[in-house]
């Protein structure tokens, strides 16, 4: 005579297992994806682009801490700060970021401009200047 | 009765047969919510402080309070040590030519500080204080009137800074109930003429790293990388277990374009570059890394120095050292700033203005110059 260790009434339960098992598994080891810039005034984020699904460049105005205003342009090709009414205008020499973790600082203004990406075992985790 | 019957067992076995999978299955939820929870991430976190764009990465358990807590660190370590502020420094400014302060942990940096300005021959004068005022290179850079500058840099001398020290013993109270007896140091630092003013910019970003390099010692963390502008500290491992790369910027290119890539398995890493910050005045440029000797801008033949500190220094503070050195370097110029490198135990990457790259023994094998560089 055969023996089944579980009835049909009981494969359900075991399916349920197995897929909570599966969603455990793959939210473990989901990271961040597509290269997107991201835009913080004071270390809080204020803007996000997708830049992958733009079709044309945007540009976009952002007023930072003491008053000083930002023009940022984002693109396929990636994001710059084009123009900027700090005095030292750095964040604006930085010219154009294309990589993810590159970084474009305005200090008076108190803004970053960065682009996040999947990370791949090149990308540094730092960079010193 | 049938051989085909599908009640195969008796009732009661597939009761608990039912009730076991029930009991596994909550089990199973609690660990995938436990996992969830207290599972080993990475986690980023952007802030301004130190006048600069701090960026810290962790892996571990419970990274976002270890995170907060090192920036709160680095802002009391900024009043403390920042001449604008009103912590240690600025009031041994204001005190100058009079009574000593006494303080702790500044002093302990500042014994450290010392003894680079005196081993790099005053190269590294952390008294630069009335000059580097007089440029202005952090609110509006300006040439300072030759007399002026003169009579500043009279005042400018880190063997007119004195320091006496002496150690007490205090309790710190345990979990059970009972004390450790601990030894501590006590600094009474003066500066001997009053106008001199001591200015810790050259080494503010590095001694920010070594606040961050404690969050490693926290419960669950096990790797960080931070930024404090340019200086960089990194410690632990990364979850791969693979080096940690950091890339050199390229003084001579776009400022988002990197020279090449350091791979290293920790320690502190520091820049001085004249392309950083500077002005032009009546057709030339006047970069921010001053020589204390004779008051101006340093020309030593160099673009940039970066300097790694690596792990196991014997040093309480590495990341300032890091940062103390890459300027003093950049004044001394590449073979005196080598012959520093060396009596320390780091190790360097020196760019001349003539584009040549000399990279220290230690390196070698660590660096990769950019392909197309």
């Amino acid at each position: 005579m055969e023996r089944r260790l579980f009835s049909k009434k009981e494969w359900p339960l075991l399916l349920i297992i197995a897929l909570a098992a599966a969603l455990w598994l793959v939210l473990s080891r989901t990271g961040p994806g597509g290269t997107r810039a991201v835009v913080e005034r004071g270390g809080e984020t204020v803007l996000t682009r997708e830049l992958g699904g733009l079709e044309a460049p945007e540009l976009v105005e952002i007023t930072g801490e003491n008053g000083i205003t930002f023009t940022l342009e984002f693109s396929k090709e990636g994001a710059r700060i084009t123009a900027a009414s700090c005095p030292d205008k750095t964040c604006q020499r930085t010219g154009q970021l294309t990589r993810a973790g590159d970084v474009a600082v305005c200090l008076p203004g108190r803004i970053a401009l960065r682009l996040e990406g999947p990370k791949t075992d090149q990308a540094p985790d730092a960079e010193t200047y | 009765m049938s051989e085909k019957s599908t009640i195969l067992r008796p009732k009661g076995r597939r009761i608990i047969l039912i009730l076991s999978g029930a009991a596994l299955a909550l089990l199973l939820a609690g660990l995938f919510i436990w996992q969830f929870v207290h599972r080993e991430r990475e986690y980023t976190l952007d802030t301004f402080a130190m006048g600069s764009y701090v960026r810290q990465t962790l892996w571990g358990r419970e990274p976002e309070e270890a995170a907060a807590e090192t920036v709160q660190r680095i802002e009391e370590l900024e009043r403390e040590i920042s001449w604008r502020r009103d912590g240690d420094i600025a009031k041994m400014n204001a005190q100058a030519g009079g009574e000593p302060v006494t303080v702790e942990d500044t002093g302990e940096l500042l014994a450290e500080l010392l003894e680079l300005s005196e081993r790099s021959g005053g190269a590294l004068d952390i008294t630069l204080g009335p000059v580097t005022r007089l440029w202005d290179f952090d609110g509006e850079p300006h040439l300072p009137d030759p007399e002026e500058l003169e009579k500043a840099l009279a005042l400018v001398d880190y063997r007119k800074l004195s320091m006496d020290s002496e150690e007490y013993w205090y309790a710190v109270p345990i979990e059970d109930g009972s004390h450790l007896d601990c030894i501590g140091t006590k600094y009474h630092v003066s500066l001997k003429e009053p106008g001199m003013a001591l200015d810790l910019g050259a080494v503010g970003k590095g001694a920010a790293c070594d606040e961050a390099a404690e969050t490693i010692y926290r419960e669950g963390i096990s790797g960080m990388v931070a930024s404090v502008g340019g200086s960089v500290c990194l410690r632990g491992q990364k979850p791969d277990g693979g080096p940690f790369r950091v890339s050199v910027r390229d003084p001579k290119g776009d400022p988002a374009e990197s020279l090449g890539v350091l791979e290293l398995d920790g320690g502190y890493i520091s820049t001085s570059g004249s392309y950083e910050k500077y002005f032009e005045q009546d057709g030339k440029r006047y970069h921010h890394i001053l020589d204390p000797r004779t008051g101006c801008p340093a020309e030593s033949g160099l673009l940039s120095v970066t300097v790694w500190c690596p792990p196991g220094l014997d040093c309480k503070y590495p990341g300032a050292l890091s940062d103390g050195l890459a300027t003093a370097c950049f004044v001394l110029g590449l073979e005196d700033g080598r012959k520093l490198l060396e009596s320390y135990g780091a190790e360097g990457i020196f760019i001349g203005e003539d584009g040549e790259l000399t990279v220290t023994e230690g390196l070698k094998g660590r660096f990769t110059p950019r392909e197309d560089g």
